[in-house]
């Protein structure tokens, strides 16, 4: 017990930032995870959405207004960039996997270039919004408020999701799309619409992501691939169109990359796709994928 | 006079087969049609085409007068016709509550079948409503795909092989409520193997080969002639 105490101590800061990061992806992952489990697209773009966020926090953020400007800009964005992505991918719904994820790659280095263009190919960082600069105290280790920020509105844009996805009409159309398209349109539903909602959720999460993780992530055209590819990974150790798996998967992916490297830096390289390969070995069908399988 | 739904020269292709080739039925008047045909003869092709899941190639589906060949699935529902599918399909992560939910929200206007009036006529739901559909008995799900299917106030149902894998004792219960449903004068197709479960309710048979009906006749004429049962459907 002694020795538990003093580990968790020893090791808090990484945990913490654990928890944040992996929050952070919760927000990037769960649109990800339920546009392919509703519309079976692999939206590769959702990656530059995220990006845009976060510049959307560099130009806007400053004081705590500028912050909120920028969280509103994103969301707009999000939802306007959600929606264009959902008419881009209509005409084309009847053919492969393929077709769909490259059009979406093909908007996504579109989306980058444009990042580029405008705000340079230089790291950008983001200050925080005034009011949560400096440090807090916990139990005796000094940790940055701006994270611990991070994690509080993590944790309510998680609850508030489960809530929307598990707790209203809404959700349970969405959810039950995700296991049976075809019925749930005969039953009356126009699930065109309902994939519209979700894309537009979806995205305005992903962008929402990028402005809180603007000041603690470098800003910068590439930041697009690296999230995308983490928030597939989560989406794979979590289970395809599952909420609840997109939260186990993205808190773990989180403690892998903080704790994990923390603990064992010289198989930080591996860790990654280490713990994929077991989860995968262990569950394919991913943590919370298929609950009737 | 007009059926409510009449289908008319009615083809559809997956692929390069060739699974309907212009088939004519009618459903209406306050009956029930069984539809018989050995597996594989175009019955289930023939329910996804008429509920708009399978894109017919040519022909017409005009239910109540309106023409649907073509229309995406959830017009055709809002029009008026119910689906119990094969497989029962019932959503397995949602629970009954949530599954009677969704239908019920989709349905637009007057509201004939309401939650509790499916909780009424199916009691069973009403015990296990907080379960999920994968916690259910086949039977269950089966009743959970019918009144899920009543609660979008059909006027015609499309009933695909309801008996399918339950029980004998189970078999009686869904006739029973069926029986029911017809008595309110909701009209069926009822798309059957269990030929004896079908012609405890059917008004009229057709019986379908490759892709068209070749039969068509009253429950009592099929009853008489067991010569045609017996070649169309190799059953005695």
């Amino acid at each position: 017990m002694e020795s538990l105490v003093g580990w968790l101590d020893a090791n808090l800061i990484s945990i913490l930032n654990g928890v944040a990061r992996g929050l952070l992806l919760f927000t990037m992952a769960v649109g990800l995870s339920l546009i392919f489990g509703l519309a079976d697209v692999l939206n590769l773009a959702h990656g530059a959405v995220f990006l845009l966020g976060a510049y959307m926090a560099f130009q806007f953020a400053g004081d705590g207004t500028g912050f909120v400007v920028a969280v509103l800009a994103a969301v707009v964005l999000g939802v306007l960039l959600g929606g264009g992505l959902t008419a881009a991918l209509r005409p084309i719904s009847g053919r492969g996997h393929l077709d769909q994820a490259l059009l979406t790659l093909g908007i996504a280095f579109v989306l980058s270039d444009i990042a580029s263009i405008v705000w340079g190919n230089d790291f950008r960082s983001v200050p925080p919004p005034a009011f949560l600069r400096g440090s807090t105290n916990i139990v005796g280790h000094a940790y940055p408020t701006y994270r611990l920020a991070v994690i509080v509105v993590g944790l309510a844009i998680a609850g508030a999701v489960y809530a929307l996805f598990e707790r209203t009409q809404l959700g349970a159309v969405v959810r039950a799309a995700v296991e049976d398209r075809a019925m749930v349109s005969a039953l009356g539903i126009n699930v065109g619409r309902v994939l519209v909602a979700v894309f537009a959720i979806g995205s305005a999460l992903a962008a929402f992501g990028g402005v809180i993780g603007g000041p603690v992530l470098a800003v910068n055209p590439g930041l697009d691939w690296e999230v995308l590819i983490l928030a597939l990974i989560v989406v794979v150790i979590g289970g395809l169109g599952s909420i609840k798996g997109a939260f186990a998967g993205a808190l773990l992916i989180g403690q892998v990359q903080s704790l994990g490297v923390a603990l064992v830096p010289q198989l930080a390289a591996f860790l990654l796709f280490g713990a994929m390969a077991v989860v995968l070995l262990v569950r394919p069908e991913g943590l919370f994928g298929d609950v009737t399988a | 006079m007009t059926a409510l739904l009449e289908v008319r020269g009615l083809s559809a292709h997956y692929g390069v087969i060739h699974a309907l080739q212009g088939v004519d039925l009618d459903v209406g008047g306050e009956q029930v049609v069984a539809l018989f045909g050995r597996n594989g003869v175009g019955k289930t092709t023939l329910v996804s085409a008429v509920m708009g899941m399978l894109r017919p190639t040519s022909g017409s589906v005009r239910f109540d007068g309106r023409e649907l060949a073509g229309a995406p699935p959830h017009v055709i529902a809002r029009a008026g016709i119910g689906l119990v599918p094969q497989g029962r399909r019932v959503f397995a992560a949602l629970t009954v509550e949530e599954n009677l939910g969704i239908a019920a929200r989709a349905a637009a206007g007057d509201r004939a079948w309401t939650r509790e009036r499916v909780y009424d006529l199916l009691p069973r739901l009403a015990d296990r409503r907080r379960n999920r559909g994968h916690q259910l008995s086949g039977g269950e799900q089966q009743m959970l795909a019918i009144g899920r299917a009543l609660l979008g106030n059909p006027r015609l149902l499309l009933l695909d092989e309801p008996s399918d894998g339950l029980a004998p004792r189970i078999v009686d219960d869904i006739v029973e409520v069926l029986a029911e449903l017809r008595a309110e004068g909701i009209p069926a197709l009822l798309v059957e193997q269990n030929l004896g479960m079908a012609l405890r309710l059917a008004d009229v048979v057709a019986i379908m080969t490759k892709g068209q009906i070749v039969y068509r006749a009253t429950a009592a004429e099929f009853r008489a002639d067991p010569e045609t049962a017996r070649t169309l459907l190799g059953v005695a």
